[in-house]
Parts: structure tokens; sequence; C-alpha cells
């Protein structure tokens, strides 16, 4: 998979996004992917045999001319996946809503209502409501305590994709975005394994994003259906290809190392790149304790999210005077 | 004369469970380090003033201050040697932004 940001700007605020940091801090970027460029992407992602145009932004769909990507993508015949916050404007809700339902599926970062404005709310509720079985939701969790039942609410009352997207929001190595601190992980891990009986009860699937490890969730979960198998396994460079055409390895990371976007070679070759850079902190993970772990000993679980691993690094205050011979 | 001891640049660390590791990217290493080691990265990472550090690796180690020195300078020329620390000589100015 590679992911095209293909707008730096969002009509949200969330402080635990990852994105707005690096996009905003990039003086050079262009707010817009161009076409020229996105046709260059369409071209890497087929030599690399993807088929799913992943679109993210910012918010992807405030992109001026959305659609054109979207029929630049479908036309070559991408899928596509969007990752939006459901605030979408009308040209390209109305696009959207206009592709067959198994060629699109629009990722909606599901806000909790309890703690949203009325506004963003009703246009969340608007965008599912004329996109219905193109929406799958999707929540980033960022505090401990996050309420997840009206997720199942959205998908019954709007008929969404019965599949739910669970993320962690992770740190920006070096950024200053709200994160979940992985002191948390255990309790937001009973959180998730009670939800996951309900959503289970409503034939509902959950997915796990990248950063969850296994010692988070109370051990009996795993015996459940709701599948956990790929938990722990997901720390790898995704590749967000940038409006400017660089390729970082995911945003939590992108202050460890870019790359141009290649122009005759594919998505492995770029993975391997990115690999290499972060070879030296593989051993890495999220607590001290993992270095002792037989899961991560034994390759069940990597760690978790690398970024968070090297949020524990430091790097200051080491001054010594040493004796030395004359 | 005297020399003063500062990180390599981009070196960094963290503490692991049963001991410290040490990262060069420049080198593209990491270095894990057992302990009594550890405890002498953890003292001088803390800017502990030389004698204290002497007496507290003789307590930690089980072992005389004589042998807490050599312990400590060896450890140390260990690190200049993989690149993770670096001396500045006595007078080179010292930038707090640089370690």
């Amino acid at each position: 998979m590679a992911n095209i940001s293909i707008h730096t700007r969002c009509n949200r605020e969330c402080d635990y996004c990852f994105a707005r940091e690096s996009l905003d801090a990039a003086e050079e970027m262009p707010a817009s992917i161009s076409f020229g460029l996105f046709d260059r992407i369409l071209d890497f992602l087929e030599r690399s045999r993807i088929e799913e145009v992943r679109l993210l932004g910012g918010e992807p769909t405030l992109h001026p001319r959305f659609p054109g990507l979207v029929e630049r993508a479908a036309g070559r015949g991408f899928n596509l996946l969007v990752f939006s916050n459901g605030l979408i404007p009308d040209a390209a809700l109305q696009c959207l809503s206009e592709l067959p339902a198994d060629r699109v599926r629009v990722l909606i970062n599901a806000a909790e209502p309890r703690h949203s404005d009325r506004h963003t709310v009703e246009r969340q509720q608007n965008t599912m409501s004329v996109l219905g079985s193109r929406t799958m939701l999707g929540v980033n969790v960022y505090k401990p305590d996050l309420g997840l039942a009206y997720l199942l609410d959205y998908i019954q009352n709007f008929h969404l994709v019965k599949r739910i997207r669970l993320g962690l929001a992770h740190p920006v190595f070096t950024g200053h975005n709200r994160f979940l601190h992985p002191r948390y992980y255990s309790a937001v891990g009973k959180t998730i394994a009670g939800f996951a009986r309900e959503a289970e009860g409503m034939n509902v699937t959950l997915e796990f994003d990248c950063g969850f490890v296994p010692c988070m969730f109370p051990s009996d979960f795993f015996r459940a259906k709701n599948g956990l198998s790929n938990v722990g396994m997901r720390c790898n460079p995704i590749l967000d290809i940038l409006p400017d055409g660089s390729v970082i390895s995911c945003y939590p990371l992108c202050s460890v190392h870019q790359e141009a976007l290649p122009a005759t070679r594919n998505a492995d070759w770029l993975r391997e790149k990115f690999e290499n850079a972060l070879l030296p902190y593989r051993v890495l993970s999220v607590f001290k304790e993992c270095a002792d772990c037989p899961l991560k000993d034994r390759g069940y679980c990597l760690g978790g999210c690398l970024a968070a691993s090297m949020r524990r690094l430091r790097s200051s205050g080491f001054v010594f005077t040493e004796s030395k011979p004359d | 004369m005297t020399a003063r001891l500062v990180l390599t640049d981009d070196v960094s660390w963290c503490v692991e469970s049963g001991g410290i590791r040490v990262f060069n990217p420049q080198q593209r290493t990491s270095h894990f380090l057992a302990y009594p080691r550890a405890a002498v990265w953890d003292l001088i990472s803390r800017n502990t003033p030389r004698e204290k550090c002497f007496r507290l690796i003789s307590l930690i180690a089980r072992c005389t201050e004589d042998q807490a020195h050599r312990l400590v300078e060896d450890a140390i020329q260990e690190w200049i040697r993989a690149g993770l620390l670096k001396r500045l000589d006595h007078g080179q100015h010292l930038d707090p932004h640089a370690v």
C-alpha cells in the first residue's frame, strides 16, 4: 500500500493529527498536488502492482480539483480509498457518491458526538447518509476514556460497511501532537475488548491499524472472534507520498528519513530504503520491559509504533570531565 | 590536564529492562550496555562529578574505588572508540544545545 497526500489543508483541527505539523512545516510544499505529479504517482503504483489509490491529506476532498483526480485514478482502473474527516464539499461528495460502491471506500474519521460541535456531527452524518455503503468508519484513539458505542449506531442507522478501523494516535517523533501515551495502552485495550464484544453482536469486525501491541489487551481477548491476528505485527513503511513528490515512511517518522518519488523504481525498492534507514532503531519498543518479552523475542510482536518507541530516546545533558594523560 | 566528554552528534539512548541501549545513527549501530556499564552511562549522563561517580560505581559493582575508577575509564575509552562520545579539549567551547 501507499498513501497519497493530495492536499495539505484540513477543515478540522484535531490536536492529535500527525500530518498537520509536517505539512505545515514544509514551506515549499504546495497546498495541493498537481495533476502531473498525481499521474506520475499512478505510474509508480502501477509499477508496484498496487491496485488501490489511497487519498489522504489534510482533508483530501478539499483539493480544488478532487473530482478530476478521482476520475484519473478510477479511469486507470484503480480502486479508491479516501481518508476523510467527513466534512466533504458538495462537489467531492457528489463525485464519490456516483462511483460504484465496489470501487470506492471513504474511511471517515468519525468524531465522538458528545465531544464534538453540532455542525461537525451533522455534516459527518450527512456524508454517511449520502455515501451509505461506500463508508467505513475509523477512529483514532487519543485518550483512554474514548467512547466507541456511537460507531455501532452510525453503522446501523446509515447502513455503513460493517467494519471499523481502530487506530492509535501516535506521536510524531520530534513533533508536538497530542498522542496516546503507552502508559494508557492497557486501559485502552480493556475498552476496546469490551467494545469488540458489542461489535461482534452486530457482526461488525474491528480492524487494527499499526502500533497496537498484544499486551495491551486482556488475555482472554485473543480467544474472541473479533480478529486480532495482526495486532502487534504492524509497523512497516506505509509510504506516504506528499504533494511535493517526496516520500516518507509514515507521518510519525517523517523527520527520520525522506526519499524522492523514484522515476523507475517501485514501492518495494522504496520500502527497503526506509527499512534500512530505520533498521538501527528496530530493536526499540514502546515499553522498556519489551526487551524481556517472549512475544517480541519470538517475533509475535514488533514492539509497537517505532515513533512512540523513539520518543523514549534521550540525547541531552551529557557532560563528563575525564582525567587525561599529559 | 582534563578533557570534557560529550555525546557525539545525533547519538541518543534509552533505558531498557536490564540496561541501556545507545544509538549511533551516523554509524547505523546500536549498543546494549548491561550493568554495571549501564550505571556508568547513567551517572555520567546526569553530569555526576567524577569522584562521586567512582564512589557510586564502587557501591553498585561492589568493588573498590580504584577498580571502579578503572571500570569507568575503560568504559569511556570504549565508548569513544565506538563513536558514542567525543572529547572537547580544555578550553573548547561547549555548546549546551549540541549534546
